[in-house]
């Protein structure tokens, strides 16, 4: 199984009605089956789970928002503790439970937004106030009760300060900003009295909130600025009331969110599996799919745990194959370069699957590009020391590791000093050239595997034209073996060599042939799209197999850039030489490193992958139990 | 890069979704007709769907529509250069804005989840806020607590009005107001070579909004001027601030005729209701748009008035089929379709 993915079978489950939350529960502990939608017959089937998701769903929002608000968390449960099972009965007692309590929440969320937003008003008049008396303003006389004169003095938002100042030019009044803070203007308005009738309802459009009215600047600053005080302990305290009234409601409730949680989190496999399950009267029928392996596990549950049950299973129809989801299992070491395939598409269920190709392939051109016992030795001690940090990407750090430590045996260079040791094979800096060749040659071997892999993985989707007659299929891999004897038999004999000559006109006429058939225009138009699409294999052969010199290229880069790190630190003396020479490594290894990662996954996606991986297969998901999640969404305060 | 470059996918775009705007006269001629409208005028009109499988309710129609000029939308998008993209996405924040409507409406007068989802549009990719978890929201409060997560400055406006149902008026105004204060502002983000020409033609829609605006808070709801005033949009083309400022002291109809612009005053002549005025202009924007769609090249106004003039016809149909859905007159539809033509 090691490139394909586990054979899997189609089961369809019978099921009774009234034992669905039973059912659901025993699925998803077993965490096998990937439910998948069901056939419906001319509309007339019902889906016997809508009102429990309707349910569950209403539930589920009104116990994260009562969490988010009381900042509950649900105590972890044992799955054995759970209750059985769920049916709607009890989620509707839940509902009934929850709903009075997000009112109580939902009065305090909005008793704190309205303290917040009148205690950050408050503060902000606070100062708004100590600088309006720093006005050069004659407030006795301002404050005096003039019978023509109206005056107030507040704060609007700064967007709207333009055209509430242009509205009020309209009734003559003038407008005087004295602060601005956070978003709000503190102005003074000035104008005629008794047209209240007209100001009134603007200032309520605009969001005009009054500071001092005429009566209010007849108080020294002092006492205005205490008053403000008072007024602020006020709502601070009113606001540490209603996180008491919080912390209260909290400790009232606990048991009964504890509860909330475990029914829901007992619930949520019949709510997810209700969007597949279909049926008349009592008997219900869900699809899904099923590894062969775990199928006697499933039957043996589901004979234990229920009381009727009837269920077919069969193989995956030829139609069915781009829906089968795939299931790769693979020892530790293989799972974080399983995520790095996954990160470019997910095995097709009758697809190769590259992992552990692109594993060997890149724990080799990584060591290659990368070879030195010390930094290897760095990588490896590294990756086990942050092992639990890195998770199953440890073996990726450490096999990297490795593989740098055996090149560096070959290479014979600890920490860039090649004089330590007796190289096996020999430093890359000692015929770069033989390295290159080298380069060139894997890059050949490379893209000649992932060609036959290409030609598989056509063959198997039913592809067969394409696989015969494509640019990825034999007539492109012919082609290309063509190219490279030409370029061989020019390299060696200065001519071209009569087979290489006979591969090259058979793979070219072949794609020729391919590319006529393939393409519906006409006349000229259809010669020229054909010459362009030879042209562009040809180039792209070119292009792919050149870009492995990288290869090489990396290695003496490696060498070279070690090299100049012992130059640099042999100038200086004393800790000068120690310190450059660790930094210097340290760079090495941290950033080219890092690129020589980037370089080698580059190498892999796209003169790999590309050629013969679709990826587009379908991840299995199998219905399993979830936990009841409790984040406040971003943005969102808590009290 | 030159105009003709950067907008040649564009103003080939438009030109082929342009071939999908039928005149009005050719929907009027199927009024009569007690079949359901042909496919041919359908598949011409770019509206295959509907003749494949007819909605079955007013509400389905709406969402099949709204869907389409959506998709158009974002294909218009997808052709314009990234930093011309924000006006067409704030031209259809309006769809958004109606659906917070519908949801503040419901919120309102406690409507059941059910019931408040009917009431919203999918706007597909132009939807900027959680509309599904608005929904949840247990009352208003909580609803504007989950906006002003997302949209504080439209929160607190509407916050403003929510308290007094007898206004409520005024909280759909401002939350136009928002709209229009966002198309102005993703109209001063364009590059200065696209404003000039977008700024000319949302000055014309804003124009009518304001002037249908000013006689509705003047004469039907007796507004003060500076409360009138502080609700209009100052951004209008012929009808700028100063004329602006001056027609909201006026406070009747003829006066306030007499003191518009001549190409406004013009177009109201022999109109005496607010709905009569807003039609004319209405006429007289899409004329322009027409002309724009006819004359301008490799421009993102085109784009604009495509845009305007679609949903116009895709209103037009919509009362047509909602009618026969609903089994109205052939008299009735008449006078809802030709209410925008009249004189």
């Amino acid at each position: 199984m090691m490139f394909g993915a586990l054979p899997m079978q189609h089961v369809t489950l019978y099921l009774l009605k009234d034992e669905l939350p039973r059912a659901a529960v025993v699925l998803a502990k077993l965490g096998v089956i990937a439910p998948e939608e069901g056939d419906t017959d001319n509309g007339e089937t019902v889906r016997p789970g809508a009102d429990f998701q309707r349910s569950f769903t209403y539930a589920s929002q009104l116990f994260r928002k009562i969490a988010v608000s009381l900042e509950f968390n649900p105590v972890e449960v044992m799955q054995e503790s759970l209750p059985q099972q769920v049916d709607q009965q009890r989620l509707d007692e839940i509902l009934d439970c929850l709903q009075p309590i997000w009112q109580q929440c939902n009065r305090l969320e909005e008793q704190v937004r309205r303290l917040r937003e009148e205690i950050r008003h408050l503060s902000h008049q606070q100062q708004a106030v100590a600088r309006f008396f720093n006005l050069r303003l004659d407030l006795e006389k301002l404050s005096a009760d003039h019978s023509f004169l109206d005056m107030r003095v507040g704060s609007v938002d700064t967007s709207e300060l333009q055209r509430l100042k242009e509205s009020l030019e309209l009734v003559n009044f003038k407008v005087i900003e004295f602060d601005r803070q956070e978003g709000r203007a503190h102005l003074v308005l000035l104008g005629l009295k008794g047209l209240d009738a007209q100001l009134n309802p603007l200032l309520t459009a605009a969001g005009f909130k009054i500071l001092l009215v005429p009566q209010g600047l007849k108080g020294y600053p002092d006492e205005l600025h205490a008053g403000l005080a008072k007024e602020l302990a006020g709502l601070r305290e009113e606001l540490e009331r209603v996180d008491g009234e919080r912390s209260w409601l909290l400790e009232k409730y606990r048991d009964d969110l504890e509860e909330a949680a475990r029914v829901l989190e007992t619930a949520s496999p019949f709510a997810e599996l209700a969007d597949y399950l279909v049926g008349h009267g009592e008997i219900v029928t869900l699809q899904g799919w099923v590894p062969e392996v775990e199928l006697a596990a499933l039957a043996e549950s589901m004979r234990e745990e229920l009381t009727a049950f009837f269920w077919e299973v069969r193989k995956p129809l030829p139609e069915e194959i781009g829906r089968v989801p795939s299931v790769q299992r693979y020892p530790a070491f293989l799972r974080p370069f399983s995520t790095l395939v996954r990160n470019f598409g997910t095995p097709r269920y009758d697809e190769f699957d590259p992992t552990l190709l692109f594993a060997l392939t890149f724990i080799l051109m990584f060591g290659s590009m990368f070879g030195d016992i010390g930094h290897g030795a760095v990588l490896l001690v590294a990756g086990w020391l942050f092992r639990r940090k890195l998770g199953d990407f440890t073996w990726f750090i450490m096999l990297g590791g490795l593989s740098s430590v055996v090149f560096g045996v070959h290479y014979g260079s600890i920490f860039g000093h090649e004089e330590v040791i007796e190289p096996l094979w020999m430093s890359p800096m000692e015929d770069p050239v033989m390295l290159l060749v080298l380069a060139v040659y894997w890059g050949i071997g490379f893209i000649a595997l992932a060609n036959l892999l290409s030609i598989l993985n056509l063959w198997r989707l039913g592809l067969r034209r394409e696989a015969i007659l494509g640019q990825r299929g034999l007539a492109g891999l012919v082609f290309y073996a063509g190219l490279i004897l030409l370029v061989i038999g020019f390299q060696r004999d200065g001519a071209a060599g009569l087979l290489s000559l006979v591969i090259l006109t058979l793979g070219g006429s072949t794609l020729i042939a391919g590319a006529w058939q393939e393409t519906t225009a006409r006349g000229g138009e259809r010669v020229l799209i054909v010459m362009i699409e030879v042209v562009e294999t040809l180039i792209g052969y070119f292009s792919n197999t050149l870009s492995f010199l990288r290869v090489a290229a990396f290695s003496l880069n490696h060498a070279a850039l070690a090299f100049a790190v012992i130059t640099v630190a042999q100038m200086m003396d004393g800790v000068g030489h120690w310190l450059a020479l660790v930094l210097g490594n340290l760079v090495i290894i941290v950033l080219e490193g890092g690129i020589v990662l980037i370089q080698v996954l580059r190498l892999e996606y796209y003169e790999g992958f590309v050629r013969f991986f679709r990826g587009d297969g379908r991840a299995y998901r199998p219905l399993r139990m979830k936990q009841t999640g409790t984040q406040r969404p971003a943005g969102q305060e808590s009290i | 890069m030159s105009d003709l470059a950067r907008f040649a996918f564009l103003n080939a775009r438009v030109s082929l979704y342009a071939a999908r705007l039928q005149p009005l006269d050719s929907l009027l001629s199927y009024i009569d007709s007690a079949h359901e409208l042909p496919a041919d005028y359908l598949e011409s009109a770019g509206l295959p769907g509907l003749a494949d499988q007819p909605p079955a309710s007013a509400s389905e129609l709406e969402q099949h529509l709204i869907s389409h000029l959506s998709m158009e939308a974002e294909g218009l998008m997808h052709a314009m250069p990234p930093e011309t993209r924000g006006l067409i996405a704030q031209w259809m924040r309006r769809f958004e804005l109606m659906n917070l409507k519908s949801l503040i409406r419901c919120k309102l007068t406690n409507c059941s989840l059910e019931r408040s989802r009917e009431y919203l549009l999918d706007i597909g990719h132009f939807a900027r806020l959680p509309l599904d978890e608005f929904l949840h929201s247990e009352d208003i409060v909580e609803f504007l607590r989950m906006l002003a997560v997302h949209d504080a400055s439209l929160a607190r406006k509407i916050r403003l009005h929510i308290e007094d149902p007898e206004q409520l008026f005024l909280l759909e105004a401002a939350m136009d107001y928002h709209f229009y204060e966002g198309l102005v502002a993703a109209c001063k983000q364009l590059p200065s070579r696209e404003q000039e020409g977008a700024r000319r033609f949302l000055g014309r829609i804003i124009d009518q909004v304001n002037l249908v605006w000013l006689l509705r808070y003047r004469i039907a709801y007796d507004l003060h001027p500076p409360h009138t005033f502080f609700m209009l949009v100052r951004t209008g083309l012929r009808l700028d601030r100063s004329r602006l400022a001056h027609l909201a002291r006026l406070d009747d109809f003829e006066t306030m005729r007499a003191a518009l612009p001549a190409e406004h005053c013009d177009c109201l002549e022999g109109v005496d209701s607010v709905t009569e005025a807003e039609m004319r202009m209405l006429q007289n924007n899409l004329a322009y748009a027409r002309k724009l769609l006819r004359h301008e090249q490799f421009h993102l106004v085109r784009a604009l008035a495509y845009l305007y003039l679609r949903e116009r016809q895709l209103l037009e149909l919509h009362q047509l089929l909602k009618g026969k859905l609903l089994g109205f007159s052939p008299e009735l539809i008449r006078e809802a379709l030709l209410g925008g033509v009249a004189a």
